[in-house]
């Protein structure tokens, strides 16, 4: 299990921590907990999804206690198809700058994202890893990927990076 | 469909996937089959999430992270395999085994560092049914949340403070172990608190033993009644404040 899965979860929680140690703790802690309660489970697929929302978990527990979380009612507008990354360039990238691309893009987009790109996730999956409805997910993914085609294109370029304004609420 | 909601669909459509036999898809592909430019957009769509998930798989995790994560998965199922055993087939086991080696009975005598990895465990396995901070133990906690530092110098706890307090009792090798939970910088943590007489003789002070899992991390040692054990869940930092 963790030979399969530990460099994945690895990703995935440094696109959610955004920076390498916080991400190997997480990594550890959702093997830990797996080898504390989730051994039982048999099924594969269930094991993959049951480790990824365990991540996903931990990590929202830690944020919360940051009380540093931005309300979906406050997400500024991502709808826009007008950032056109080449595919080339991208290519060509640094996979650490494209990280850092990722890293940028709003926290509740980034998680659907990040799950996506690992390629392995279906939407289906995304929803129940992060549990929320099916439609969200499209919606958070279609909205992130316009974000970090905007950021991808300004790392690209070696430009200022904009940040989306973003509203603090209460913890 | 028009492009719009096509392109929302398919921007959640993965690339060389088994997406395909989806029917949440099907109307979106069959709009970009009969439409060059929608199927123009798809095709670079595609090509660039494969470029990017490529990109995000190339990165490697620290040398040293899937060591340290099998260390800790093997020392916690090895701690766990002890109490999965039925309880009568242990208990039978201790008996036949008591009865073999030892003319009379002797009490089971953990170290300190097993008392230690005791309590992580036995926070992280709690769950949600955790509950160690019950409402009339606000004086208890609130005297550890202010109390002088290092904590395991004094945790001016006494154990009959405890006893009366009707702290959480859990067993460990058969002994009453109080827990009291409490709250302090921000940062929740669990104290452990067994019997002296129950550890074994010349258990070693063990703060300088800290253990971690991920985030979960955990320290030992004692006073002339009590071993205790300290856990959070908020990482070896955390715990390093307070010890």
């Amino acid at each position: 299990m963790v030979e399969t899965y530990y460099a994945a979860l690895y990703r995935f929680a440094l696109s959610l921590a955004k920076n390498p140690s916080d991400a190997g703790d997480l990594t550890q802690q959702t093997f830990f907990v797996w080898a504390t309660k989730g051994d039982g489970i048999r099924d594969e697929s269930k094991a993959k999804s049951w480790l990824f929302t365990t991540l996903y978990r931990e990590f929202l527990r830690i944020r919360r206690r940051s009380g540093r979380m931005v309300a979906i009612e406050d997400l500024p507008p991502g709808e826009q198809d007008t950032a056109d990354v080449e595919t080339d360039l991208v290519a060509k990238m640094d996979a650490s700058l494209v990280m850092e691309a990722l890293q940028e893009v709003d926290e509740v987009f980034r998680a659907p994202l990040t799950l996506f790109y690992l390629q392995d996730h279906s939407y289906l999956d995304i929803a129940g890893i992060l549990s929320i409805p099916v439609g969200t997910v499209m919606s958070r993914l279609s909205r992130g990927k316009a974000q970090l085609r905007i950021l991808l294109a300004q790392k690209a370029r070696g430009g200022r990076i904009i940040e989306f304004p973003k509203q603090e609420a209460s913890s | 469909m028009n492009h719009h909601e096509a392109k929302f669909l398919l921007r959640a459509y993965r690339p060389d996937s088994g997406d395909a036999g989806d029917p949440v898809f099907a109307g979106a592909l069959d709009a970009a089959n009969h439409d060059p430019a929608l199927q123009a957009w798809l095709e670079r769509e595609q090509a660039f999430d494969r470029a990017l998930g490529a990109k995000l798989r190339g990165i490697q995790p620290p040398p040293g992270l899937r060591d340290a994560i099998l260390a800790g998965s093997r020392a916690s199922r090895h701690r766990r395999s002890r109490w999965k055993i039925p309880a009568w087939l242990a208990a039978a086991a201790c008996i036949a085994l008591a009865f073999t080696l030892f003319p009379r009975t002797r009490p089971i005598e953990p170290s300190a560092r097993e008392f230690a990895e005791f309590a992580l465990n036995e926070l992280a396995t709690s769950g949600s049914g955790h509950n160690g901070h019950r409402a009339d133990l606000s004086g208890l906690q609130a005297h550890l949340a202010s109390a002088s530092l290092p904590l395991s110098d004094n945790p001016g706890v006494s154990g009959d403070e405890l006893r009366d307090a009707d702290c959480r009792v859990i067993k460990f090798a058969g002994h009453d172990v109080f827990e009291v939970c409490f709250q302090r910088d921000g940062h929740w943590y669990h104290l452990y608190a067994l019997r002296i007489e129950n550890l074994a003789p010349g258990a070693v002070d063990a703060r300088s033993m800290l253990t971690s899992r991920g985030l979960f991390a955990t320290t030992a040692w004692k006073d002339a009644r009590f071993a205790y054990a300290l856990v959070t869940h908020d990482g070896a930092e955390a715990l390093r404040k307070l010890i």
